[in-house]
This record gives C-alpha cells, sequence and structure tokens, in this order.
C-alpha cells in the first residue's frame, strides 16, 4: 500500500524552531528545505518526507507534533 | 582495485593517487563551481524528481517489472559519469560517488588532501536538522563551504593540521561512525565523511535500493576463530547487517556478500581476531562492489 505523508504547512510554519518529527524519526525520512536555499527566513523553511516507502507506519511523528500538523495516509 | 582504481588509481587505489586532490584537479573538473550548486541544493536533490523519478517512495517505482530495473541502470550510469569533465550535472550526482575505507587508508588519505576543514554534515542537517561537524572537506569543498552558511560550524570553519583531523576520525570511528571518501566531480577527490545509518542519505539509497551511490570498500572482513573469546563487543558495530553473533558458537560470523569493508567491527574487536582481508584476492568477492 502506498503511503503519503502530508504536513500542514498553516500549522507548521516554523519547522527548524521544533524539529521534532525529524528528530524521532527511526528512519530519518524527513527533510527540511527550504526553496530558497539560503533564506534567512525560518518561515520559509519546510518539513517533507522523501523515501515515503521507507516509512513503517510506527506513527511516532504524528504523535510526537505539538501542533497535529502531520497526516499519513 | 575497483573500477575507479583502473581509471584514476595510476597504478594504486583512487583514492591514494596524489593527483586526485590538485587544484590543478580541482579547475578541471569545475569542481568548484559543482559542488557549490550540489550543497547548495543538497536537500532538493533529495527532494525533487531528480535522478528522473521523485524521492517520494522510489521503491514503488523501483518494484515495477522492467521498467524498474532499467530505472536503475539509468540512475547508476549518472553516479559513474566521466564527461563532460567539466559540465555534469550536480543536482543528479553525476560523477559524485563515494566508497567505504578502513580507517587505516581514510588517514593516508588526509595525508594527501589539503587544505582540510571540518564542516556540518550535510545529511545530519537535512533529515534531523543537527549542526554536526563531521564532515571533513577538502580542497575545493573547503573553499566553497565558507559561501553557505549551514554548513559552516558554529565554531567557525577553522582549517585542520593532519594529524588532527586522523585523531578525529579515530574517535569517529570509535563511535561507530563510517568512513567514506567521495568524488566531487570524478575524478577530483573532495570530502572524506564520518557516516552513519539513517541519516546518510547514500547509504540509504545504497541499502534500501541497491542504487551505487556508495560503493562497498576495498577489504572485506574475516573472522580468526582462534582469536575470538566472544567477548561480543563486535555485535552492534556493523551497520551493514553483515555481521551475525552466533550465540551458540560464540563466535561473530560476517556475511562477505554483505560486507562494505568499513572495518568497525575489526576496530573495535580487543584481541585483533578480525582481519580485513584484500576484496581483490577473493575470485567471488572481486567484482562486487
Ligand atoms: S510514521 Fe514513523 S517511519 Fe513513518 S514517517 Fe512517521 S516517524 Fe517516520
Ligand atoms: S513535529 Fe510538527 S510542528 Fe514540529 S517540525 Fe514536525 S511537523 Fe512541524
Ligand atoms: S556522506 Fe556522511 S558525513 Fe557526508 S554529508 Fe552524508 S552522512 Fe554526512
Ligand atoms: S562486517 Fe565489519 S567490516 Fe564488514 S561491513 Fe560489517 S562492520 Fe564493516
Ligand atoms: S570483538 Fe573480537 S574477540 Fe570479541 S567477539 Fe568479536 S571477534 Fe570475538
Amino acid at each position: 500500500m502506498k503511503t503519503s505523508i502530508i504536513v500542514d504547512y498553516n500549522k507548521c510554519t516554523e519547522p527548524l524552531s521544533c524539529k521534532k518529527c525529524m528528530q524521532i524519526c527511526p528512519g530519518a525520512l524527513f527533510i527540511c528545505y527550504s526553496p530558497d536555499y539560503e533564506s534567512n527566513d525560518p518561515t520559509e523553511w519546510r518539513v517533507d518526507v522523501a523515501f515515503t516507502d521507507l516509512c513503517t507506519r510506527c506513527n511516532d511523528c504524528v504523535d510526537v507534533c505539538p501542533l497535529d500538523a502531520i497526516t499519513i495516509k | 582495485m575497483c573500477e575507479f582504481c583502473f581509471k584514476h588509481g595510476a597504478g594504486k587505489k583512487w583514492y591514494l593517487n596524489s593527483r586526485n586532490y590538485l587544484a590543478e584537479t580541482a579547475q578541471e573538473t569545475g569542481a568548484h563551481e559543482y559542488i557549490f550548486e550540489l550543497w547548495k541544493q543538497f536537500e532538493k536533490v533529495y527532494l525533487q524528481k531528480i535522478y528522473g523519478i521523485s524521492m517520494k517512495g522510489p521503491g514503488y517505482r523501483f518494484s515495477m517489472p522492467l521498467v524498474g530495473r532499467a530505472m536503475k541502470t539509468y540512475i547508476n550510469s549518472w553516479f559513474t559519469k566521466e564527461k563532460p569533465l567539466n559540465g555534469r550535472n550536480p543536482r543528479r550526482g553525476e560523477g559524485h560517488p563515494g566508497q567505504v575505507v578502513m580507517l587505516d587508508d581514510a588517514k593516508k588519505i588526509l595525508e594527501l588532501a589539503s587544505p582540510i576543514l571540518r564542516v556540518n554534515c550535510a545529511c545530519r542537517n537535512m533529515t534531523r536538522g543537527i549542526k554536526d561537524p563531521c564532515c571533513i572537506a577538502f580542497g575545493a569543498l573547503a573553499e566553497t563551504v565558507p559561501k553557505l552558511p549551514r554548513y559552516i560550524p558554529d565554531k567557525g570553519a577553522e582549517p585542520m593540521h593532519v594529524d588532527e583531523a586522523q585523531e578525529f576520525i579515530e574517535e569517529m570511528n570509535t563511535a561507530g561512525r563510517i568512513q567514506t571518501v567521495w568524488f566531487g566531480p570524478m575524478p577530483y577527490i573532495a570530502a572524506l565523511c564520518s557516516c552513519e545509518r539513517p541519516e546518510c542519505a547514500a547509504a540509504t539509497i545504497r541499502m534500501e535500493y541497491g542504487l551505487n551511490s556508495l560503493y562497498k570498500g576495498e577489504y572485506i572482513a574475516k573472522v580468526d576463530f582462534s582469536k575470538c573469546t566472544g567477548c561480543k563487543i563486535c555485535a552492534s558495530r556493523c551497520d551493514f547487517g553483515a555481521l551475525s553473533f552466533n550465540d551458540g558458537m560464540n563466535v561473530p560470523f560476517i556475511n562477505a556478500w554483505q560486507c562494505f569493508g568499513c572495518g568497525l567491527c575489526s576496530t573495535a574487536c580487543p584481541e585483533n581476531a578480525i582481519e580485513m582481508v584484500d576484496r581483490n584476492e577473493n575470485p567471488l568477492l572481486k567484482d562486487v562492489w
């Protein structure tokens, strides 16, 4: 079954000051990036997931997110 | 000797050929521009349609019969791309494969490269949001990183002395970090990394998808059962799933097909019971990289 992991950017606006999902994922699947790579504006950075097929659906990221921003389908 | 040694080793291992570290070689390969683009867009390389496929779940595509295999072959050809010497595409990682090296060889590498600079690991920064200055950058990369603030260590980008760098990678090795050496782009050598799984992006795409971003090392671990006391220290050292401890016989077993030659089991063994043997001396494994 294909897994998709959706981060709600209306809720998660400053991932760099949180990073909880990135640090808890057993597979280190989250990636934090900015469309403009040297952007100093923290609100321009986003977390997204590469390699979604490696997600084990452990749900740790969903549980740890303080803003309920992550949905796994 | 792997294919890189034949092409770029001048009779030695590719990473022990001093020519591959020269400023002249950096110039010829356009290493400064290449590395700047690659490190600037590092995160994007993993998220976008970089290898012609989306890295959001490439496994689904690779598992498709025929098409999946063709795609893999196609992607693997990027890593070893030799031409044009100056002008390969950093967004595809063209000419940017790495290889696992043992600590002894890693120390020899540090004697050939200059300048040497410790910079923040790009993979850990991307996946964990942590600044870990464990990547050792050479020449062109060392000169490029100061332009990319997120890779400059908190303490600043200070050049390192050879012995200091050797001591540092030894500490990393003790801590369980795998040493890897990187072309950037081939044949120029840009970095010596101290990686671990699952953070290392190159190891992930090699181990999970079988892509040749990271080659196996020049050696294979072999246990001398007469010396082994069964202390089990080596049991937790293997990041490649090659070593399993057999509780019944009280010795470790090493699957030579799976061994990446990092030597971590060997450097941890208090009895010197794990020897690293030259891969080329094994007729079955000499072409398995
Ligand atoms: S469910 Fe688990 S494996 Fe999947 S992304 Fe979240 S933390 Fe990672
Ligand atoms: S844990 Fe939630 S709020 Fe924190 S960075 Fe991840 S998605 Fe954003
Ligand atoms: S290759 Fe290894 S040390 Fe280098 S950036 Fe990636 S994980 Fe970090
Ligand atoms: S068996 Fe030893 S040398 Fe081989 S990959 Fe595992 S730790 Fe490294
Ligand atoms: S560390 Fe050495 S002595 Fe201890 S179990 Fe492993 S091979 Fe045997």
